[in-house]
């Protein structure tokens, strides 16, 4: 995307600027999964053993907010993800 | 719910079961019953086996953590092979790792074989990534627009198809305890159902009437009859006098009066057979 910003041909233009929307729309869908409504996407997500919490602290970032903090996406999906693994699969143990 | 403090907490959760891990244990077996928890499995300790669930349970989350504060694994240092690196008739711009997406599935299926420190979780894994994003239910509640509003609404803003459809799946979390017997929250009961079946009460009550509008005109019909039984009673009462069809006169009256000779016939106008109550003096006019 970076390297995309930088062209001035006119279709990559119109393409950076396609691809800007899109991600603006697909990041005013992604803010309102809470671990209420998207856990499902929430633990898929953390299942990928190639990202895990990557993405979320990514999204952090974007918001400058530190991934440590308690309202942070990384520690509030990361305690979702223990609650549900908890809650579904340790209980049965116990 | 655990909450993580700081990652200082978690490591000290993480440093018994990594040292267990290093201690001769180089992955959990939970098959494995040489572990210390065949002690509770001892027939004299038999009562004693949920401790040693529960610390199962307590590794499996701790397992949990340790995945999760592990650095994400590098798809260049795990086997997997490119395969459009075998592919010489692809575009050579696309044999790039950009453009080649690892198998998830594939890296969770052989942490189970392997019986590595992961190897719990692959059931999780196993039960979230076998839901196909195209199936059936996953494509349905993109139509539940239309399970929401009937075919005859065409007024209902977004705000309220958005809290139906919420108050809905609410329920149905909850197995349907909103609903009760009102079948307006039946999460099952879509409004086209619900609109099918005011058609059908709406036709069954249209029946009703029919036979509720016979039902009126023979109550009235029976009414004037009724009407003229009892008038027949009164007509009766009053014809005790002397009417052809009052039984109880023809039954009180007296066959002896009669005479069947004839001779006696003719001596009927000293007696008459007639009731006294008939008499010529009782006769109107007479």
């Amino acid at each position: 995307m970076q390297a995309l910003a930088k062209k001035k041909t006119q279709w990559k233009e119109d393409l950076f600027f396609a691809v800007m929307c899109a991600r603006q729309k697909l990041s005013k869908y992604y803010t309102e999964v809470t671990p209420t409504t998207g856990m499902l996407l929430i633990t898929a997500h953390i299942l990928d053993p190639f990202l895990k919490l990557r993405s979320f602290r990514k999204w952090d970032k974007g918001m400058d907010i530190n991934p440590e903090d308690e309202t942070s996406y990384t520690t509030q999906y990361q305690e979702a993800f223990l609650k549900y693994v908890e809650n579904e699969y340790c209980a049965k143990h116990s | 719910m655990p909450v993580i403090k700081s990652d200082n907490t978690v490591n000290n959760n993480l440093s018994s079961f990594e040292m267990a891990c290093r201690s001769g244990q180089s992955s959990y077996d939970r098959y494995d019953l040489s572990s210390y928890d065949d002690e509770y499995l001892m027939p004299t300790n038999v009562a004693e086996t949920t401790p040693g669930r529960s610390n199962r349970a307590e590794h499996s989350l701790t397992a949990a953590r340790l995945y999760l504060n592990s650095p994400p694994e590098l798809p260049q240092n795990w086997g997997q092979i490119n395969p459009n690196l075998n592919d010489y008739h692809s575009d050579p711009m696309e044999i790039s790792s950009t453009f080649w997406l690892p198998d998830i599935t594939d890296w969770w299926r052989q942490q189970e074989e392997t019986h590595s420190k992961y190897a719990d979780r692959s059931n999780v894994a196993c039960d979230i990534f076998s839901i196909i994003p195209h199936g059936v239910g996953v494509e349905a509640s993109f139509s539940v627009g239309r399970h929401v509003i009937g075919w005859r609404q065409s007024k209902t803003t977004d705000e309220t198809i958005r809290e139906k459809v919420v108050v809905r799946h609410f329920a149905r979390a909850n197995r349907g305890l909103l609903g009760g017997d009102n079948p307006a929250l039946d999460p099952d009961c879509t409004d086209n159902d619900m609109e099918m079946k005011r058609e059908a009460e709406e036709k069954k009550l249209h029946r009703m009437a029919k036979v509720h509008d016979f039902l009126e005109i023979w109550q009235g019909s029976q009414t004037p009859r009724a009407t003229q039984k009892e008038s027949n009673t009164q007509n009766r009462q009053i014809s005790a006098v002397g009417s052809i069809s009052d039984t109880e006169e023809i039954v009180n009256g007296s066959c002896s009066n009669f005479h069947h000779d004839g001779a006696a016939a003719f001596k009927l106008s000293e007696k008459s057979p007639v009731p006294p109550s008939l008499s010529a003096r009782d006769l109107p006019g007479g």
